[in-house]
């Protein structure tokens, strides 16, 4: 007995027997705790669930709030400021240390490499303290720089209780949390451009410039355009950064959507000691954060793939 | 003869029984019996649980108790509620979250209307530290859900020799005298106030409490009190906030706050006064053990503890903030028999013997009064509680935890909370003013209401 697969492949029966044995665990995993908890939140949207009494049908009516919920607004603002400078800034950065990394023959290499992972195997709790301590008022090391370069104005200046500045400062935190990854990407796919192709470009007299925008970066289209995607996911959907490093504050003036969306789940009506939770309005939230990202990848899509053969 | 013996033997066991019954301390069936008990771990341990479990099942052998313990208890009872089943769940958990007001938790008013275990002659909620029993929050039927084991007091605390190297004024009674404090202070260029605005903590010494002392001032905390406890309108945008905010406003324009308080964690906050740039900060009696790990508390440290007064005659009373720092509640949908003896657990857990163990291995602050009656007990007490005992002891004050059963709302009360909560650092810096903070949350608080309607 065989079975047919895709494209016309026949497998033998103990090939799909094995098969199936090595998939149906992972594909349950994916079905209880991803699938179906997702599928049951676009559910939760269109009721009132406190998580303990039994959930009230309340139509499109969160959708409507959504609409005229001020607070939202603005933390999908906060959202889009981050959206245009960190998956940016992270590719530009991480594009620049990787050209290095490949092309300049430093015995540091393998070093600067480990280092710049760092960030990437600390939790974000972790890169989110050290970053606290780095913008402190009362002892920050950034304000000792400052101050030791003669601007003494940052005397007890605290970076993130400043609406001016609070959501500038979290910038090099989300660019720091995520360049290391980047690079090692980045470094696996220049190392995968032939060099014969550099040669040649040398010969014609390119310079190293041209040889990074006319050769390095458009062989790597197809996994710039990838990393570029997972930039603007994670930088749509992480909030970890800011629930620990801010709170959201000064008065909102750092508050995300996925903020906003956990605050509205489970720990809003904080001050009152009561405690709220609506989780049909957190997934209509999240329903929304849903359409946006998915318009994002059609969007991203639209960029054609090249067929890159070296 | 022998009926006549037999009748007289059944008269004298019915009347024994009778006896046995009516002088018994727990009523409960010595049928074998398992109760599970969920206990957040934090700053206390569970020393002081594993003793209270340890002495109550040796006078109870047919009880055995389970224990889990874990920093995240709250995410394991979430988790058990809502999968439903009560055969899982806890008999007896810490935090009463969002489970009274849906129904699923036991009252305990009869545990308050009966008698200790090691006093029999005293009613639990007779029995229960200055003013802690009135401070139990019910919902509109009268029913209490959650027994204290020990409280916190929250408001200023301060390092006691610092105040008196430079002679300020350590007991300021009235309002104008808090003032004079304050400037006092920043004639020394020392900074006289902070707080951790990330977290709210000057609700640890100035939140619904001080409304509420200004209503009683102005003849109004029936009302004002009602209002807050029946969860309505006006809540935010009433004269006593108004004046109790534009007062924190007033202080914040003078600079008697630190700055970047919405970018200070409790740590940060207070290690500002340790360091004596700042000369109090507002938390709770926790700071002492919280501090100790930080190796910035030097030898023989001295906190010293006080609280905004609102009114003008040193005799009018100072409303002091206050929750349970531990307590528990029972889940109601378990067998008669386990509601029973959790009942009698929980009492157990007063018992002075207990409450002082609670207060020597896990450094809390125990809600049994007989406790603070011998000089022992008090002297095992941190210096930050002996401070607000004295505190207590020498004014006229009333404890007031500030908590509502919130009924169903919809998100725009949740959103009033977070202007408001997120807009006081804004105010006490001089920065914000309160006055359209408070209309924009009750406008806020309001239609939360409305959403809530339809959801009856």
């Amino acid at each position: 007995m065989t079975s047919k697969g895709s494209k016309g492949l026949v497998f033998k029966k103990h090939e799909a027997v094995f098969a199936w044995s090595v998939l149906a665990l992972p594909l349950l995993f994916y079905v209880v705790f991803w699938l179906l908890p997702n599928l049951l939140s676009v559910v939760y949207s269109f009721f009132y669930w406190d998580g303990l009494t039994p959930p009230i049908w309340v139509g499109l009516s969160n959708y409507f709030k959504i609409f005229e919920d001020p607070f939202l607004f603005r933390a999908l603002s906060h959202n889009l400021f981050l959206l245009v400078f960190v998956p940016v800034l992270t590719v530009i950065i991480s594009l620049l240390l990787s050209y290095g990394l490949v092309n300049k023959s430093f015995w540091e290499n393998k070093l600067f490499q480990v280092l710049y992972f760092v960030p990437n195997v600390l939790a974000a709790v972790v890169v989110s303290l050290l970053w606290s301590f780095i913008y402190n008022g009362n002892f920050g090391i950034l304000n000792a720089i400052l101050i030791g370069l003669g601007f003494k104005e940052f005397q007890d200046f605290y970076w993130l209780a400043s609406g001016k500045t609070a959501l500038w400062a979290l910038l090099p935190v989300y660019i720091w949390a995520n360049v290391g990854f980047q690079v090692l990407i980045y470094v696996n796919a220049m190392k995968a451009i032939p060099s014969s192709i550099y040669e040649s470009a040398e010969l014609e007299g390119a310079t190293s410039f041209q040889k990074m925008t006319r050769i390095t970066l458009p062989l790597m289209k197809n996994i710039l355009k990838v990393t570029t995607l997972f930039l603007i996911l994670m930088t749509f959907k992480a909030y970890d950064i800011v629930l620990v490093l801010t709170g959201g504050g000064p008065a909102g003036a750092t508050d995300v959507t996925g903020y906003y969306m956990f605050g509205m789940a489970f720990s809003f009506n904080r001050g009152t000691g009561s405690s709220g939770h609506d989780y049909g309005y957190a997934s209509t939230i999240g329903m929304l954060l849903f359409v946006i990202l998915i318009a994002v990848k059609l969007l991203l899509d639209r960029i054609k793939d090249d067929d890159i053969e070296y | 003869m022998t009926r006549k013996l037999a009748m007289g033997l059944s008269v004298l066991m019915v009347l024994f029984l009778l006896g046995g019954g009516l002088s018994a301390q727990a009523p409960v069936s010595t049928e074998k019996v398992t109760l599970k008990i969920g206990y957040q771990e934090g700053g206390y341990g569970i020393d002081f649980l594993t003793y209270a479990i340890r002495t109550f099942q040796n006078k109870y052998p047919n009880v055995t108790i389970k224990l889990t313990n874990s920093p995240d208890l709250g995410t394991v009872v979430s988790t058990l509620a809502q999968a439903g089943n009560n055969a899982d769940m806890f008999d007896i958990f810490t935090g009463e979250g969002p489970y009274a007001a849906a129904g699923k938790l036991e009252p305990i008013n009869d545990i308050l209307e009966s008698t200790f275990p090691d006093n029999p002659k005293l009613k639990v909620k007779d029995g229960l530290y200055k003013g802690v029993y009135e401070t139990l929050s019910k919902n509109t039927a009268g029913e209490i859900f959650r027994l204290p084991r020990a409280i916190y007091v929250g408001g200023l605390f301060y390092d006691k020799a610092f105040f008196q190297k430079n002679k300020w004024n350590e007991n300021p009674k009235t309002y104008a005298e808090f003032l004079k404090l304050m400037d006092s202070i920043k004639a020394k260029n020392v900074v006289p106030m902070t707080f951790s605005g990330m977290y709210n903590y000057i609700g640890f010494s100035v939140w619904w409490n001080k409304a509420f002392e200004l209503a009683e001032l102005n003849g109004t905390l029936d009302k004002v009190k009602g209002d807050f406890m029946a969860y309505r309108s006006p809540r935010y945008d009433t004269p006593e906030m108004r004046t109790l905010y534009t007062r924190l406003y007033e202080m914040g324009k003078k600079g008697y706050f630190s700055k970047g308080l919405s970018a200070l964690d409790h740590t940060a906050s207070q290690m500002l006064m340790l360091q004596n740039k700042v000369a109090l900060v507002s938390t709770a009696d926790w700071v002492e053990n919280e501090m100790k790990s930080s190796g910035a508390v030097p030898e023989n440290f001295q906190w010293g503890f006080m609280t905004i007064p609102m009114g003008s005659k040193a005799t009018d009373t100072i409303w002091l903030n206050n929750g349970d720092s531990d307590s528990a509640v029972i889940w109601k949908d378990k067998p008669e028999l386990s509601k029973a003896w959790s009942k009698e657990f929980l009492k157990w857990t007063l018992t002075v013997d207990v409450q002082r163990n609670m207060a020597k291995v896990a450094g809390a602050m125990p809600v049994r009064a007989a406790f603070y009656d011998s000089k022992t007990n008090l002297d095992s007490l941190t210096s930050s509680q002996k401070a607000i005992s004295s505190y207590m002891a020498s004014h006229k004050t009333r404890l007031e935890n500030n908590f509502t059963v919130t009924p169903k709302v919809g998100p725009s009360d949740a959103q009033a909370d977070k202007l408001f909560v997120e807009s006081v650092p804004l105010i006490c810096q001089g920065e914000l003013d309160p006055l359209p903070v408070l209309k924009q949350a009750e406008a806020l608080f309001q239609k939360g209401l409305e959403e809530g309607k339809a959801l009856q």
